[in-house]
């Protein structure tokens, strides 16, 4: 066997051939949480990033609007925009080198309601004053009170958001039998697809990524590279394990699989052990991301919960 | 993506003050403060395996 047979067989194929399992995505979360927690913070600020790539969008139109959450720093400084970089490029890279890439369309009626859904998200988050997983996954695990309120709320959304799936679910079979119908009868003939090696653009934007944090590293900026791997890791991880907590919370109310819920809490508890042991023993400042809690964090989760939910994610 | 981000940017014209600040938000709870690091940690244990069991008994009783 050749090294690079043995590579490919050995590494690659498990990797990104089979699909990892849930439970290992969930406790692979969980300690990339932990180490992340004593690297800089926890995992979070998903939504102050989208909220200040927003401001940039407003301040490219000439609008000058103050950001909703801290200062408004370039993309690139910003440690929250780091992490969602690094973030979008770990599952880019999973998801070409596993051949999972798709750009999937959609219906106007779908993008609407996408657009209505992370409107919704957005909403919820500022009502907490952080998304889900500042706001509910790495707020438990920090011992706050809020991410237990935030979770009451986003049972509720996550019923109501499931309630509407299933009655679109239902409405979307009753069309498709009719439209399938026609199909049989006027069906095009399917078109060859171009053959794309998903796997090699994977490696190329691998390559940009390891650059990119390389000239963090370089530069003095060794927090940013770090969060920027961080962030890459937990999108592997995310894209390979199927791993969400908005499935945790949709499929109890939907398919009634119970499966991810109960993984995501068992991450969470892993979490919860982690950073407890991490604070006790003042490895971080103990009151680290103790969030408001209140009224507030019940509405906004149930908000975030029910637009998840109609967004699909 | 496109819907949070333009909402999302909006928050300090329509509420006039930055998230988590203000007079909609609560004061913050450190159940450390309250239970004490043991106390809490076994609180809130406690209630995720609460909950975990509860989603097996719903699954189970589906079945």
């Amino acid at each position: 066997m050749t090294l690079s047979k043995y590579f490919h067989e050995k590494l690659y194929k498990n990797l990104f051939e089979k699909t990892w399992p849930l439970w290992l995505g969930g406790i692979l979360i969980a300690f990339l949480n932990i180490l992340m927690f004593l690297f800089l913070m926890p995992f979070g600020g998903i939504y102050p990033a989208i909220a200040d790539w927003g401001i940039w969008i407003y301040r490219l139109a000439g609008l000058k609007i103050t950001p909703p959450w801290g200062t408004l720093t370039p993309p690139h400084l910003s440690i929250i925009s780091i992490l969602n970089f690094g973030l979008i490029f770990g599952t880019l890279i999973s998801a070409l080198l596993s051949r999972q890439f798709k750009l999937r369309k959609d219906s106007t009626a779908g993008y609407i309601q996408g657009f209505a859904g992370g409107a919704m998200m957005g909403i919820g988050s500022f009502l907490v004053g952080a998304c889900i997983f500042g706001g509910f996954y790495s707020s438990i695990m920090s011992l706050s009170l809020s991410g237990l309120y935030m979770m009451i709320g986003l049972l509720t959304g996550a019923f109501l958001g499931g309630k509407l799936m299933i009655w679109q679910a239902f409405r979307e079979a009753e069309k498709m039998e009719f439209t399938e119908l026609v199909d049989l009868k006027t069906a095009p003939e399917k078109k060859v697809k171009r053959v794309i090696d998903y796997p090699l653009i994977g490696l190329f934007v691998t390559i940009i990524l390891a650059i990119t944090a390389s000239v963090y590293f370089l530069t003095g900026k060794n927090v940013f590279g770090g969060i920027l791997l961080f962030g890459a890791a937990f999108g592997i991880v995310f894209q390979r394990s199927s791993f969400c907590i908005s499935a945790g919370f949709r499929e109890v109310f939907t398919s009634k699989h119970n499966e991810p819920m109960r993984i995501l809490l068992l991450s969470v508890m892993i979490g919860t052990l982690g950073f407890t042991i991490i604070k006790a023993n003042g490895f971080r400042p103990a009151d680290m991301f103790i969030l408001p809690a209140g009224l507030h964090s019940i509405i906004g989760g149930a908000i975030f919960g029910f637009g998840m939910v109609i967004t699909g994610g | 993506m496109l819907g949070a981000m333009l909402v999302a940017g909006l928050w300090v014209p329509l509420y006039g003050e930055q998230a988590g600040k203000g007079w909609l938000y609560g004061k913050t709870v450190f159940l450390h403060e309250k239970l004490g690091w043991g106390g809490s940690l076994i609180s809130v244990l406690a209630i995720l395996a609460a909950f975990y069991i509860f989603v097996t008994w719903l699954e189970l009783k589906k079945r």
